[in-house]
This record gives structure tokens, C-alpha cells and sequence, in this order.
């Protein structure tokens, strides 16, 4: 057998993949792309190539990101690498020996198997679905969100029942108000989170998912929604899916009450975590990141794992959507040029760069605004494991506080590492001392770190001569025990 | 450095260390257990969860009726520790199969079955050859290949969740009052005044008994306290595959089919050091020879392979011991943890605290492999 | 179960147990059994209870079907073909 020996072989062509395809290639190495989907995009850019051919009016409707993704998708496509489809993973050697098969015939007695050797191994498989298991949930009709997503992008599909969306983080908003514009009816949307802790977060979605469109202010798709007459149940629990062959409706858990809601179908969504199959079955290294509450591979900024010539990019390192993936990608490529002896180590640091500036400017307000969508609530889980109590010592701290200040529920501040610091959304009212102060001499005590400022539609990272202005929200990380300070400097705003 | 106390330390907290710890906290002792935890070396995970007679003993009768014992105890030991830990061990006393490609495999197999079953002092070992018809009949949902001319079939076998078995073992054993302390790497062993000192990153554990059922680094360990353990790895790897309508009811040639569908599929036996890799040639082996013994294999999907070491002795057989030097001090290692564990947690218990079984337990002893 | 926001003119012939269906071409097997109303691709071997598609992306596989004579293959993982055979798998 002589195998085709490659420089990299990278797993994926999502924006991570295929943006390191891109730049190894352009410094002249051997490359190997695997995907088992049929097309190339991941699930970011699903069947973008066949959008642009088939329905290119629609493709307008899904934004300027997903848009941006054909040129990047093209480039990949003429830049030389060998790319192979419908190709299945299924053995890394030690030595870095690639199995890999038809996506649609992995059995026992191996098929036609196909064999690459590689010097180094790119891992860029993205993320999918948090699985939330609950009773009932593996009834036909009950689907993940994405799913429908993927089902409209692939193939222009949509639900012709109504539906009920259920689970947390405001994507479940994204996607109501897509449905919504494709004229499905939302018979409810139940929220484990409590209150408002969807709505706080929107604005503060990363780029790509607002451009999408309509997604522009958090107020703007709640009205929407509210407006087409959908209940909104918020802080739910004990959640089931009922049905004989299908799914015909869901009993949750409000409070004291137990309520039922029949409808076509049930969509599911609990934040998105790595996928992790490859680096766990290499034996790569994990590490717990609560912030977003999930395993990742231990990874450092050039993407490089535990396990020598085994790098990962994108999302299945940490979930921060796709044109940071993209960023990984380009960082982790031109690192194994380096390796390979293509450019020199200053080279390697002065062409990435500006894409390391970019992964660290937003690091802060990204990592913030992950852990605000993506963080899940437990309590589906709770009640389908009978756990009695989840005690969150985390939900004891500021909340607790600007309840007792403002007398009425308020979700605007959420508890991070620990307990020991404290995320939270302020507004800059006409009393506030802060308007017309630059940042340099607003006398911030150190405790206090600003994460970004929203004004109006735009998120600002704040320079030292940065002016505060009635109506701009802050965000920022306090330490808990200075609460107090926060209180005093800014109105804890309230819906 | 916390100093901890107990009658019993037991260092391993894989299948032998848990069934020694959960037997000896069933008789009153108070026990701390210690595991380093570190997952790949360790067999407990990796193994095919067969509760076994058949095939074992080779060149030690004494064995083979250690086995039997084991076995027949099994069911009891089973239902005790699922009705105290409400931990379902999927235990099927089914009996067990061994399939024979070919004459010469067959013939062999008579051999040694006939060889077995002399030596057995107790004469209960009961095993019988099978011919083709009749050994299809026991699998009427699944064929047997071409090649396949018969086999054994032993009453004495069946198989275990080993994974649940672990954790039942471990849940009855601290519901009993037992101690786990993981994460703990034992830096060295102090012996003085009849008390053992075992002493970790963050602690000190004292007692005047003290159990080493390490796997592969019982060896490390024993010699501390004057204890020469020879055990050393060899692989093997183990294919899983899609679930599936579940058609084989009983384990057959190092295949059996789990509650939930899925078909594991063992048998390598592979001289490669502290090596965990899988390698495409020997899965390919494996599916192979599985595919001769039931072609419908060929049509499920493999999901998962992993590679596991088994700890053996020089002769495969276990090594029960307790030190001279450090009276109090004891070793215990073997190949087949899942099938000995309700002897383990029963006699093994009884010989650590009261010296009961020394007669039963000598011939096991590692002075056997001393050349003369 | 679902309708079509866009359509394309051009169709292509698959069969599913036996019977012809219509469906466009460049979509995934679930997705197209899914678009002419049919639910549940399966039962689950063990349980029995019918199961469909969930996540249509390759991570839950409960979109196991029979197609052109292989059996599990991940439905909403391969592209429709003309001609395909394609069976619920017992």
C-alpha cells in the first residue's frame, strides 16, 4: 500500500477547517480535508453552495454572515487541497495514520477503507446540540432547534404545525422569530431560565447571528413575538413530552402549577457545546469550562492539544461561533507552517497577528456574552433525574441584593467563577455622574472592570477617553462584595 | 499532611481493590480505600464483563475449582449487592459458549476439557463439547458460519455489567460505612510497631492492615512492605458495535451481545508493554474471526473500539500473599477480577482479618514461580 | 409535518417501502421523507418505541434507515439519489 502522505490533514470543513485549509495551502503544503456531510460549510454554512445555485433570494434572508461564508467556501474550493465528502474517521493511528471510509458504510468487516498518512492532524469538527434529556424527549416530533434550522437551510423547509420551543438561551428567540417570518405559528415558549435572563443577553449576541437580519434589538423580537400572540412561560421546570406514537403536547411546571400545552411539534435548545468524540477518543486532555458549562479540550492559543501533532480549531475547542472558528483556523494553519519548516517563527508570530489581536480584543466581551447564551439551566435535568434541590450557591448572591433594593424580580447580573465576581448590566440614567465623564477620570475603583458599552445598537469597547452618555448600558464584572460600589455609581436598571 | 485512621487500608480502587474493601467493611471493619485514579492503565474499565469457568486453570486445577466456587456464587452475591445499592449489574447466569473453527480447534478444545475436568478435585467442574447441530439450537436467532464445527458449553458461565458492577461495588461499600479517598498517589509505605504508615500528597493513612490490589503497580507498591508480586500487561482490544435486536443470548467465542443491543467482540492477547493503542490489523483480526462465527456480523456498524491491559501473572492465575516481613501486609492481584469478586469480597476478607482459608488460599501463593 | 418555502421545478424518483415518491433533488434522505409527511424513519431495537429524526446533523443517529441495501445508514447524512431504494430497517 502506498498511502498519500500530507503536511495536514484537517477533520471539517466548517469556517475553522477550511479557513486553515486556505492559508496552508497558500504557503505550498500538502493538505487533506475529511467531511462525512455531503457538502462543504459546517453547519454554520450548511448547504451554502447549493443555496447560492438554487435559491439565491432566500440566501439574501439569512444575512450578511452566512453570506460572507460563500466567498471563504469558493476560495476553499480553489486552493488546491484534496477534498474528500461522505468520508467517515473511524481509526487515527498512533504514527497519525488516517482511516477513513464512506460516511454511510462503517461496519464490522470493513469496506473499501481509505488510508492517509499525515505529519500533522488538525481537528476542526464544530459543535452540536447540548443534549438535555428529559422524559419523553425521544418521541417523533420532538427535534433540536438546529435541526429545523439545518432542515430550512439544506432544503427549505418549515414546520407546517405549530410549534412550542422549549429550553434556554435566546437562540430559542432567533429561532421563533425565523419561524415566525416563514409564517409558523409558536404556540408557546417555555424558558427553564427565569425571567428576563434571555432578553438581557440579546443584545449582546455576537455579530453573526445579528446580522441575520431582524435581530437587532433584544425589545425589538420580543414585541415580535409577543405581538403574534405567543405565551411566553419563563422559569419552568419538570418538563415532558407526551404523546401515543408522536408528540401531541408537553406538561410543564410553572411554580406551584402544572400546565400542559398540546402542539405539532416540540424544539428543543440548551446551548451548543464542542464536539468532543475525536480528541476524547485520541486521548486528548479535558478541562471542565464553567463559564459555559461544558468539557473542551485543553488547548493553547495555537490551537495545539495534549497529544503532540494534534491541533483543534474552532468550536469543538471552545464554542465562540464562526468568524472567530475562522480566526482559529488561520492561527492554527500558519503555527503548523511554522512546524513544517515553511516560515520562520517571527514569521509564524507577524502573520497571525492580526488575527490574534482580534481573538483577544473581543475575548472578553465574547467569553461574557457566550456565558450569557450559552450557559444552561439544569432543571430539566433536575426533575428527570429526581434531584430534590440543585443548590446554586452562584443565584444567592447579587440577585438576592437588587431584589431587596428594587423590590421586584430582577435579572441583570449573573454570578461567574464561583460566586467570586458578578456580570452585570447597568444604565446610564440622567442622574448618573458618569455622563459626559470620560472613562480615565470616571474613578472606577479597581474591583470594577467594563466589559463593553451598548449604545444604541452598537457595542463599544471602551477606550481611557471614552465618554459615557445618558442611555448607554454597561456591562461589567465586579467582584461580589463590591456590589454596594455598583449600586452607588449606577441605577441596576429593571424592566 | 491529615492523618487518617482505619483497621484496614486498601490501596486500588478497581475491581479487586473495591470487592476486598466492600467484603471487609460487610464485617465490621473500618476501611479506607485509595486510588490514584488515573483511568487508562486500569482493566476494571476496559474488560468484557464475562463471569467465567470455562477455559481457565491451565496447568492449576486448583484454579479451575477457585472459579467454579466464584460462579456459584455469583448469583447470591449478585443479589445482595442489587438490593442494597438498587444498582442493576445486568447478571445473566446464561452459560457460555466457546466456538471451534476447524478440526484441529476442536479437537484441541476436547483436550483440554477432558484434561480439566480429571484434575478437578471437587468434580464439579461440568463442561461439554457440542457438534454444529447441536449448538446452533442453543442460537436459534443467529447462524453460525461455515466453518464453525462446534463447541463447548459450560452451565458454570455468564456475564456482568462490569462497569455497573464497579459502581455498585463502590456504592454498597461506602453505604457500609467505607472510606474512598481518590486521587491519591502512594509516595511510600512505612512499617513499624506492627502499623503501616502509607503516606500520600495530602495525607497520612495508619492501620495495622494493610491490602495492595494495585493492578500493574501492585508490584511497585508490594515491594515497599517486602512483597514480591510478579504481574505484568498484555493487551487486548475489544470492538463494540451498533445496537442491535438482541439475538444471542448467551456469550459465545469472546462475543456476547449487552442488554442494550450493542455486540462486544474481544480477543487479542498482545505482548506491547504499557501500550493502549488500538490497531487497525489486530480489529481487523478480531472482526474477521467474528464473522467466521456469525456472518451477520458483517452487516453492523462498528461504534467504538477500545484497548485495555489485562495484569498476569507468569502462570495467568491469581497471586494471593501476605508479606513475612510486614506481617499485616497483603497483595492481591488477578486476571479475572469480575469473576472472583464474590470470592474476593467473601473468603478474601476472611483471610485478611481473621488468617481463615490459608489451606485454600497457599496454593496461590508467588513462591510457585520461583525456579529451583 | 413540514412545507416547502421555496421550491425547485426539478424532482427526481426515489422509492421508500416500495412506493415511487417525487422529491427534489440536493437534499438529505430525512429531509425529504420528512418534507412528504413521513415521521418515523424507525423502532428502537431494544424498546420498541418509533423514533425520527432529531438532530440532522450526524450526532443522535436516530435517522437509521435502509437504503440502496446498507443497513443503518444515518438518513439525514446522505444525499437523495435517483432510483434510491430505500426501506425501514426491522
Amino acid at each position: 500500500m502506498n498511502p498519500s502522505e500530507y503536511d495536514l490533514s484537517i477533520i471539517g470543513s466548517g469556517p475553522a477547517g477550511i479557513a486553515a485549509a486556505i492559508t496552508a495551502r497558500k504557503y505550498g503544503l500538502r493538505v487533506l480535508v475529511l467531511d462525512e456531510q455531503s457538502k462543504a460549510g459546517g453547519q454554520i454554512f450548511r448547504n451554502i453552495e447549493g443555496m447560492e445555485k438554487n435559491f439565491n433570494s432566500e440566501l439574501r434572508k439569512l444575512g450578511n454572515e452566512y453570506q460572507s461564508g460563500l466567498s471563504l467556501v469558493k476560495e476553499f474550493k480553489n486552493c488546491g487541497a484534496d477534498y474528500f465528502n461522505d468520508r467517515s474517521v473511524w481509526q487515527i493511528d498512533a504514527d497519525l495514520g488516517i482511516h477513513h471510509v464512506s460516511a454511510s458504510s462503517n461496519k464490522v468487516s470493513s469496506s473499501i477503507n481509505s488510508y492517509a498518512k499525515t505529519k500533522h492532524l488538525l481537528i476542526a469538527v464544530g459543535a452540536m446540540e447540548r443534549p438535555m434529556p428529559f422524559k419523553g424527549w425521544t418521541l417523533p416530533g420532538v427535534m433540536a432547534c438546529t435541526a429545523v434550522d439545518a432542515l430550512y437551510k439544506s432544503s427549505g423547509l418549515v414546520p407546517d404545525e405549530e410549534v412550542i420551543l422549549a429550553g434556554c438561551g435566546p437562540l430559542l428567540l432567533l429561532v421563533a422569530c425565523r419561524l415566525l417570518d416563514a409564517g409558523v405559528k409558536i404556540t408557546a415558549l417555555l424558558d427553564t431560565n427565569r425571567r428576563l435572563a434571555l432578553l438581557k443577553a440579546l443584545p449582546y449576541l455576537p455579530k453573526a447571528l445579528r446580522s441575520i437580519g431582524y435581530l437587532t434589538k433584544g425589545m425589538a423580537m420580543l414585541h415580535k413575538i409577543r405581538s403574534a400572540g405567543i405565551q411566553i412561560y419563563s422559569g419552568i421546570n419538570g418538563m415532558e413530552a407526551l404523546g401515543n406514537s408522536k408528540f401531541e403536547k408537553v406538561r410543564f411546571k410553572l411554580g406551584e402549577h402544572t400546565l400542559e400545552k398540546s402542539s405539532g411539534m416540540l424544539l428543543l435548545h440548551n446551548g451548543v457545546v464542542p464536539n468532543l468524540q475525536i480528541t476524547r477518543l485520541l486521548g486528548c486532555e479535558h478541562r471542565w469550562y464553567d463559564l459555559q458549562r461544558y468539557w473542551e479540550p485543553v488547548h493553547d492559543e495555537w490551537g495545539n492539544t495534549s497529544i503532540d501533532r494534534i491541533s483543534i480549531a474552532g468550536d469543538c475547542g471552545r464554542i465562540s461561533g464562526a468568524s472567530i472558528s475562522e480566526f482559529n483556523g488561520y492561527v492554527s494553519a500558519l503555527d503548523t507552517v511554522y512546524k513544517i519548516g515553511a516560515i520562520s517563527r517571527n514569521e509564524r508570530n507577524r502573520l497571525s497577528l492580526p488575527y490574534r489581536k482580534e481573538l483577544s480584543k473581543h475575548k472578553a466581551v465574547r467569553q461574557l456574552t457566550m456565558a450569557l447564551i450559552n450557559k444552561p439551566n439544569y432543571s430539566l435535568l433536575q426533575s428527570s433525574l429526581k434531584i430534590d434541590d440543585l443548590i446554586d450557591p452562584r443565584m444567592n448572591t447579587v440577585s438576592s441584593i437588587l431584589k431587596h433594593v428594587h423590590k421586584g424580580t430582577i435579572e441583570t447580573a449573573y454570578s461567574i467563577l464561583n460566586g467570586e465576581y458578578e456580570v452585570i448590566e447597568a444604565e446610564i440614567i440622567d442622574t448618573s455622574e458618569l455622563i459626559n465623564k470620560e472613562l480615565k477620570n470616571a474613578n472606577l475603583p479597581d474591583e470594577i472592570r467594563i466589559g463593553a458599552i451598548l449604545r444604541g445598537k452598537d457595542i463599544i469597547i471602551p477606550r481611557s477617553n471614552f465618554v459615557f452618555q445618558k442611555d448607554d448600558t454597561v456591562v461589567f464584572l465586579a467582584k461580589s462584595d463590591q456590589i454596594q460600589i455598583v449600586e452607588n455609581m449606577f441605577r441596576i436598571s429593571a424592566i | 499532611m491529615i492523618e487518617k485512621e482505619a483497621d484496614v487500608i486498601v490501596i486500588g480502587g478497581g475491581i479487586i481493590g473495591i470487592s476486598l474493601a466492600y467484603g471487609l467493611v460487610k464485617q465490621n471493619a473500618k476501611v479506607i480505600l485509595i486510588d490514584k485514579e488515573t483511568p487508562q492503565l486500569t482493566a476494571s474499565r476496559g474488560n468484557f464483563g464475562l463471569v467465567w469457568v470455562q477455559s481457565k486453570g491451565r496447568g492449576m486445577p486448583e484454579y479451575v475449582d477457585w472459579c467454579i466456587e466464584a460462579t456459584d456464587r455469583w448469583p447470591k452475591f449478585s443479589e445482595t449487592l442489587e438490593a442494597e445499592t438498587s444498582i442493576n449489574l445486568e447478571y445473566d447466569k446464561s452459560g457460555g459458549l466457546e466456538i471451534c473453527l476447524g478440526e484441529e480447534e476442536y479437537n484441541r478444545r476436547v483436550n483440554f476439557i477432558n484434561e480439566t475436568r480429571k484434575a478437578s478435585r471437587t468434580g464439579t467442574y461440568d463442561c461439554d463439547m457440542l457438534q454444529i447441530n447441536e449448538l446452533q439450537k442453543m442460537l436459534p436467532e443467529i447462524k453460525l458460519g461455515k466453518e464453525v464445527c462446534g463447541g463447548s458449553y459450560c452451565p458454570h458461565d455468564g456475564y456482568v455489567n462490569p462497569l455497573n458492577l464497579v459502581k455498585a461495588l463502590h456504592k454498597g461499600f461506602q453505604l457500609n460505612g467505607g472510606i474512598f479517598k481518590y486521587g491519591q498517589f502512594v509516595d511510600k509505605i512505612e512499617f513499624s510497631s506492627q502499623i503501616f504508615s502509607i503516606h500520600t500528597e495530602d495525607y497520612c493513612f495508619n492501620s495495622e492492615k494493610l491490602v495492595i490490589a494495585s493492578g500493574l503497580i501492585t508490584k511497585k507498591l508490594g515491594e515497599m512492605v517486602g512483597l514480591n508480586v510478579p504481574v505484568g500487561p498484555e493487551r487486548g482490544q475489544i470492538l463494540i458495535t451498533e445496537r442491535t435486536k438482541r439475538i444471542l443470548p448467551l456469550p459465545a467465542g469472546r462475543i456476547r451481545q449487552n442488554f442494550d443491543g450493542s455486540f462486544l467482540i474481544g480477543g487479542s492477547n498482545e505482548d506491547v508493554g504499557y501500550n493502549l493503542d488500538t490497531t487497525v490489523e489486530v480489529m481487523q483480526q478480531i472482526a474477521d474471526r467474528a464473522i467466521k462465527i456469525f456472518p451477520i456480523l458483517k452487516d453492523l456498524h462498528l461504534i467504538r473500539s477500545w484497548a485495555a491491559l489485562r495484569v498476569l501473572s507468569p502462570d495467568l492465575h491469581p497471586v494471593y500473599i501476605e508479606s513475612e516481613k510486614c506481617p499485616g501486609a497483603f497483595a492481591v492481584t488477578s486476571h479475572s477480577g469480575v469473576s472472583l469478586a464474590s470470592l474476593h469480597s467473601s473468603y478474601l476478607g476472611e483471610w485478611i482479618l481473621q488468617g481463615h482459608h490459608k489451606d485454600k488460599l497457599e496454593v496461590f501463593h508467588p513462591s510457585r514461580f520461583d525456579v529451583p | 409535518m413540514f412545507r416547502k418555502l421555496y421550491k425547485n421545478s426539478r424532482t427526481i424518483t426515489i422509492y421508500f417501502e416500495g412506493s415511487s415518491i417525487q422529491v427534489e433533488p440536493g437534499q438529505t434522505v430525512a429531509a425529504a421523507l420528512l418534507s412528504k409527511g413521513h415521521l418515523c424513519f424507525r423502532n428502537s431495537p431494544i424498546s420498541g418505541q418509533p423514533r425520527a429524526p432529531y438532530c440532522m446533523m450526524g450526532v443522535c443517529y436516530e435517522c437509521m434507515l435502509e437504503i440502496d441495501g446498507n443497513s443503518s445508514q444515518q438518513a439525514c447524512m446522505i444525499q437523495v439519489s435517483e432510483g434510491m431504494d430505500i426501506k425501514i430497517q426491522i
